[in-house]
C-alpha cells in the first residue's frame, strides 16, 4: 500500500543537519541530515545499536549535539532544553514506554498539558472561574484525544495497567496532547500482534492526515515501515547510509548488506529478540 | 474529667502541628518524589523566625494584638522557611536524588550549628520567652486550610506537573514539562509549610531549641510519612499521629520497651518499604468496604 | 607556614579512617547507584566487633579477620534481604530502606550494648551470651591490647607520630591494594564492569548478584579495618560514631569522585586535614560542619568530584 502522502506538500517542518555526537572516545552519530515535511510519515531504520535512538535524544534536546543543528521551521532548537524543544512542536515516544505509573490514563494525558495553563495555581485553588473554565477546556482536549485513538473507555485506568498495545497508544495521545507539529515515534509497533500493527498504522496515517503534521518513525519491523513511510532513511554505526523511497532503499545494495543476511526486506522482518529485550 | 481535657490540649496541639509539617514533606516526598532529609530544619527555622518576629520585632513595631501577633507570626515562619528552601534547592535539585539527599542533610546540620551560634535567639539554650499565641484553633484550622489547599493543588498545573516529573522525568520533559522548576516549586512550598508548622509550635510551647532541627528529626518525620503513607495526604497525617500518638501510649509502657521503640519504627519502616510501599495507610484501605479501584472492575470486563 | 604543614601530617591519620569508609561507599554507588546510608553503621558495629573480639583475648589479626568476615557476610545479607528486593522501584526506595537499616542497627547497639562510649578492654554486658563467650574465650591474665606505635618523627618544628603514618600507610596500601583487584581479578573486574556498562557486563556473563554480594562484602570489611583503627587510635567506640563518620565519609567519597577508588583516598585525606586545620586555627566549632559545607560546594561546583569524570546519563 501507498501512503497517502501528498508530495506537494514539501513544507519541510523539522530538519537536522550534519548531527554529530561523541560519547568519550566513541562517535555514536556522524554527519547526520534528515528532513520531515508535514503531513508525511518519515522513517528512520537501522541494525541494532545503529544509533537511532540517539538520533532521537539529539532532536529533542536530551542530548546536546557535538556538531550540527536542529531546526523547527526557522527556530533553532540546538542545544536548547529538552522540554523547550517539546513546547516548540516537538513530541515523542520512548522505546521503553514511559507513562506515569502514578496516574490514571486521562490524569497522563492531562498532565502533558500542565505547563500550558495560563492560570495561576493560587487562582486555581481558590477555583477563579477564568482558571476553572480552562481547566473544563483542557479536560475536553484530553477526552477528544483520547477518543480519537480510541482509549475512551479507560479513562480511569491506572495507566500502567493497561494492556501493553493500549500503553503505546496512550503515550502517543499524551503526545498529541503537546499539539506538536513534528511527532518523533521510537518502535512504536515493537511487541505487537500484527493486527495491532494494521490498527497502529491506520492510527499513524490518521493523526498525519488529521493533526496535519509529520511524523518520523523508528521501527524494525520493515513490512511496518516500507508500508507506512513515503521515505526512509537508513542508518548505520551512526551514518545514514541510503536515503530514498520504500522501493529505493529496499534495492540498494549498502542497505542490504548493512542487514548483514536479512533474505529480503520485504519480509515481515523484525530484529527483536524473543523476549522483547532489544541488544545492546 | 476537665483535668483529662487539660492535660490533653497540648499534646493534641503537637498531633496538628506535626501533621502540617507531616504534609508539607508529603509534597516533597510523596509528591516530587525528592528524599529531603532537612525538613526539620525548615521548621525550626520557621519556628525561630516566628518566635524573633513576636518576641523583638512585633513589640517593635507597636503590635501586641494577639490575633494579629500571631498571623505576621506565622507569615513570617513560613516565609523565612520558604526562602531558606529556595537557598538549598536551587542549587541542589540540579543533582541526582541521592545527592540531594545528602545535601539536604548537609544544610540541616549546618543550619543546626547556626542557630546555636545566634545569642539573640538563646543559642545553644534555646529560645525562651514566648508569647503563648497558638491554640487548638489555631492549629487546627491552618491544618484544614494547608490540607485542603494541598489537595486542590494535585489538580492543578503546577500539581500535575510535580506528580509527572516525580514519575517520570524524562517523559516529563518531553512534553514540555520544565521539571526543574516542578521540583523547586514542591520542595520550597513544601518547606514553607513546614516553617508555618514551626510558627505554630513555637508559640505553644513557649520554646524551642536548636536540637529541633537536628537531622534526626528530619529523620524521624520522613519515616513517619512513609510508615503513614508517603503517596497522599491522609497517610502523611496518619505517619503523623503514629509519631506523637505512640510515645504518649509508651508513656505507661515498661521501660525496656520504650527505650526500644525506635528499634520497632525502623523496623516497621523497613517492611513497608519492602511489602507495602504505599504505608499503612494502604493497608486500612484495604480493610475498608470503598469502592474498588477501577482496574480491577474495568479489567474484569475486557480483553 | 609551619603549623601548616603540621596541621597536614596530624589529618592523615583520620582522614585515611575517613577514606577507607569512603572506599566502601565509593564502591557500592559506583555499581548500584545506591548511596548505603547504612555503611556508616557497619563501620560502627565493625568498631565494636573487635574490640570485644580483642577484650575477650583474641588476638588482634584474628579479632580483625573475623570482624572482616562477619560484617562482611552481614552486608551481604542485609543487601539480598532489602535492597535486592527493591532493584527497580526507582531510587527512593532504596535509600529510605538504607535510612530506616541505618536507625535499627545504631539503635539495637545503643540497646544492646549501652549508649555510653566503651573502651579497650571492653566488657560485654551480663547476660547469657557474654557468658557463653566467656567461658569460650577464658580471658587470659594480659589481654593483649593492640598498641599503636607511641614513636615520633621529629623533623625540626614538625612532630609527626608513628601511628599516624601507620595508619596512613595502611589505606595507602589497602587503595592500591583495591585498585589491583578490580584491574587485575576476574571477580574485581566484574565488579568494574558492572559499574562502567551494566548492561554490557550482563550480556558478557558477569554474575550480577554475585557481583554485587562482593562489592558489598569488600565494602565492609573496609569499613571494619577502619573500625579497628579509630578504636584504637581513640580507644573508644559508641553507638553513634557511625552516623558522624560515615556522613562524613561519603562527604570525602564525593569529594574525590564518588565511584572512583583513588577518589575516596584524596577525598578522606583532604577531610581529615581539612578539619585538622580548623582546630589548628581556632575554628573547631565548625569542624563538623566542614564535610558537609564541602560536600555542597562539591556538589554545586564538580559534582564528579576531584578524580571523577562527568558522565553522562544514556535515555
Amino acid at each position: 500500500m501507498i501512503p497517502l502522502s501528498d508530495r506537494k506538500t514539501t513544507n519541510v517542518l523539522l530538519k537536522a543537519e550534519k548531527l554529530t555526537i561523541r560519547f568519550g572516545g566513541l562517535v555514536a552519530v556522524q554527519n547526520f541530515s534528515l528532513s520531515v515535511p508535514a503531513k508525511q510519515i518519515v522513517g528512520l531504520i537501522g541494525p541494532n545499536g545503529a544509533g537511532k535512538t540517539t538520533v532521537f535524544n539529539l532532536m529533542t534536546g536530551v542530548y546536546k549535539p557535538n556538531e550540527g543543528s536542529v531546526h523547527l521551521e526557522d527556530i533553532e532548537l540546538t542545544a536548547r532544553g529538552a522540554h523547550i524543544i517539546a513546547r516548540s512542536g516537538v513530541a515523542r515516544t520512548f522505546q521503553n514506554i514511559r507513562l506515569f505509573a502514578g496516574l490514571t490514563v486521562l490524569e497522563n494525558v492531562v498532565a502533558a498539558q500542565s505547563w500550558q495553563r495560563r492560570g495561576k495555581s493560587i487562582a486555581s485553588l481558590l477555583s477563579w472561574p477564568s482558571v476553572v473554565a480552562e481547566e473544563k477546556e483542557f479536560l475536553k482536549q484530553a477526552k477528544s484525544v483520547l477518543a480519537f485513538v480510541g482509549l475512551s473507555d479507560y479513562e480511569e485506568w491506572e495507566a500502567t495497567s493497561l494492556p501493553y498495545g493500549l500503553q503505546r497508544k496512550l503515550e502517543i495521545a499524551r503526545a498529541l496532547m503537546t499539539r506538536p507539529r513534528v511527532l518523533l515515534l521510537d518502535e512504536p509497533a515493537a511487541g505487537m500482534n500484527p493486527t495491532e500493527k494494521d490498527e497502529l498504522a491506520g492510527l499513524v496515517r490518521k493523526i498525519c492526515s488529521n493533526y496535519g503534521l509529520g511524523v518520523l518513525l523508528i521501527e524494525h519491523d520493515m513490512k511496518f515501515v516500507m508500508d507506512l513511510c513515503s521515505q526512509i532513511t537508513v542508518l548505520d554505526h551512526g551514518e545514514v547510509i541510503a536515503v530514498g523511497t520504500p522501493s529505493e532503499v529496499q534495492k540498494n545494495p549498502k542497505v542490504i548488506e548493512a542487514y548483514l543476511g536479512a533474505d529480503s526486506l520485504s519480509d515481515t522482518n523484525s530484529l527483536d529478540t524473543p523476549t522483547g529485550d532489544k541488544l545492546v | 474529667m476537665e483535668q483529662l481535657i487539660e492535660y490533653s490540649i497540648l499534646p493534641l496541639m503537637l498531633f496538628g502541628i506535626t501533621a502540617i509539617q507531616a504534609l508539607g514533606l508529603q509534597l516533597i516526598l510523596g509528591g516530587a518524589g525528592l528524599l529531603s532529609l532537612g525538613h526539620a530544619a525548615f521548621y525550626a527555622i520557621g519556628g525561630y523566625s516566628a518566635a524573633a518576629f513576636s518576641v523583638y520585632a512585633g513589640p517593635a513595631l507597636g503590635i501586641t494584638q494577639p490575633f494579629l501577633l500571631m498571623s505576621l507570626s506565622l507569615i513570617a515562619g513560613g516565609f523565612s522557611a520558604l526562602i531558606a528552601g529556595l537557598l538549598v534547592a536551587v542549587p541542589c535539585l540540579r543533582l541526582q536524588g541521592d545527592y540531594l539527599a545528602m545535601a539536604t542533610l548537609g544544610f540541616a546540620e549546618i543550619s543546626g550549628t547556626a542557630l546555636k551560634n545566634i545569642e539573640s535567639v538563646g543559642g545553644t539554650r534555646g529560645f525562651t520567652g514566648i508569647a503563648k499565641l497558638s491554640s487548638l484553633a489555631w492549629v487546627f484550622v491552618t491544618l484544614g486550610l494547608v490540607w485542603w489547599a494541598l489537595s486542590r493543588f494535585r489538580r492543578t498545573g503546577l500539581g500535575m506537573a510535580i506528580q509527572a516529573t516525580r514519575d517520570d522525568e524524562i517523559a516529563s520533559r518531553s512534553l514540555g514539562i520544565n521539571t526543574y522548576s516542578a521540583k523547586l516549586s514542591a520542595f520550597v512550598v513544601g518547606s514553607a509549610i513546614a516553617g508555618i508548622a514551626g510558627a505554630l509550635y513555637v508559640h505553644a510551647l513557649q520554646f524551642i531549641s536548636p536540637d529541633e532541627a537536628d537531622f534526626s528529626r528530619s529523620v524521624i518525620i520522613v519515616l513517619a510519612v512513609v510508615i503513614g503513607g508517603m503517596t497522599s495526604l491522609f497517610g502523611s497525617v496518619l505517619g503523623a499521629l503514629i509519631l506523637v500518638a505512640v510515645p504518649e501510649a509508651l508513656r505507661f509502657a515498661p521501660d525496656a520497651i520504650r527505650e526500644q521503640r525506635m528499634i520497632y519504627f525502623a523496623l516497621i519502616v523497613i517492611f513497608v518499604m519492602l511489602f507495602s510501599p504505599k504505608g499503612l495507610q494502604s493497608l486500612l484501605m484495604r480493610l475498608l468496604p470503598r469502592r474498588k479501584a477501577k482496574t480491577a472492575t474495568a479489567r474484569g470486563g475486557s480483553k | 607556614m609551619i603549623d601548616f604543614i603540621q596541621y597536614l601530617f596530624d589529618g592523615l591519620a583520620v582522614g585515611s579512617v575517613y577514606a577507607l569508609i569512603a572506599l566502601g561507599y565509593s564502591m557500592v554507588f559506583g555499581v548500584l547507584q545506591l548511596v548505603n546510608f547504612a555503611h556508616g553503621e557497619l563501620f560502627m558495629v565493625g568498631a565494636y566487633f573487635v574490640m570485644y573480639a580483642i577484650s575477650l583475648g583474641l588476638p588482634w589479626p584474628l579479632a580483625l579477620a573475623l570482624g572482616m568476615c562477619s560484617v562482611g557476610f552481614f552486608a551481604v545479607i542485609m543487601e539480598r534481604l532489602c535492597y535486592k528486593p527493591l532493584r527497580g522501584a526507582g531510587k527512593l526506595a532504596p535509600l529510605i530502606t538504607a535510612v530506616g537499616l541505618s536507625l535499627l542497627l545504631q539503635n539495637l547497639v545503643q540497646a544492646i550494648l549501652g549508649p555510653n562510649p566503651q573502651s579497650y578492654p571492653a566488657s560485654l554486658p551480663e547476660g547469657s551470651f557474654s557468658n557463653a563467650l566467656k567461658a569460650i574465650f577464658p580471658a587470659p591474665e594480659k589481654i593483649q591490647l593492640p598498641q599503636l606505635p607511641d614513636g615520633l618523627f621529629d623533623w625540626g618544628e614538625i612532630v609527626v607520630r608513628h601511628r599516624d603514618l601507620l595508619i596512613f600507610i595502611v589505606a595507602v596500601a589497602v587503595t592500591l591494594g583495591l585498585e589491583l583487584f578490580l584491574r587485575k581479578s576476574r571477580p574485581g573486574r566484574g565488579i568494574r564492569a558492572l559499574a562502567l556498562q551494566p548492561n554490557a557486563a550482563k550480556l558478557v556473563g558477569v554474575p550480577f548478584d554475585f557481583t554485587i554480594s562482593i562489592t558489598f562484602f569488600i565494602g565492609a570489611a573496609l569499613a571494619v579495618l577502619a573500625g579497628l583503627l579509630q578504636g584504637m587510635a581513640d580507644n573508644q567506640v559508641t553507638p553513634y560514631m557511625g552516623i558522624s563518620s560515615g556522613l562524613k565519609a561519603f562527604a570525602a567519597a564525593v569529594l574525590g569522585g564518588i565511584g572512583v577508588i583513588p577518589g575516596a583516598l584524596v577525598g578522606g585525606l583532604v577531610l581529615g586535614i581539612a578539619e585538622r586545620l580548623l582546630v589548628g586555627y581556632d575554628l573547631s566549632t565548625y569542624k563538623d560542619g566542614a564535610a558537609f559545607f564541602i560536600l555542597i560546594i562539591v556538589l554545586l561546583l564538580r559534582p564528579q568530584g576531584l578524580l571523577g569524570k562527568a558522565r553522562m546519563v544514556k535515555v
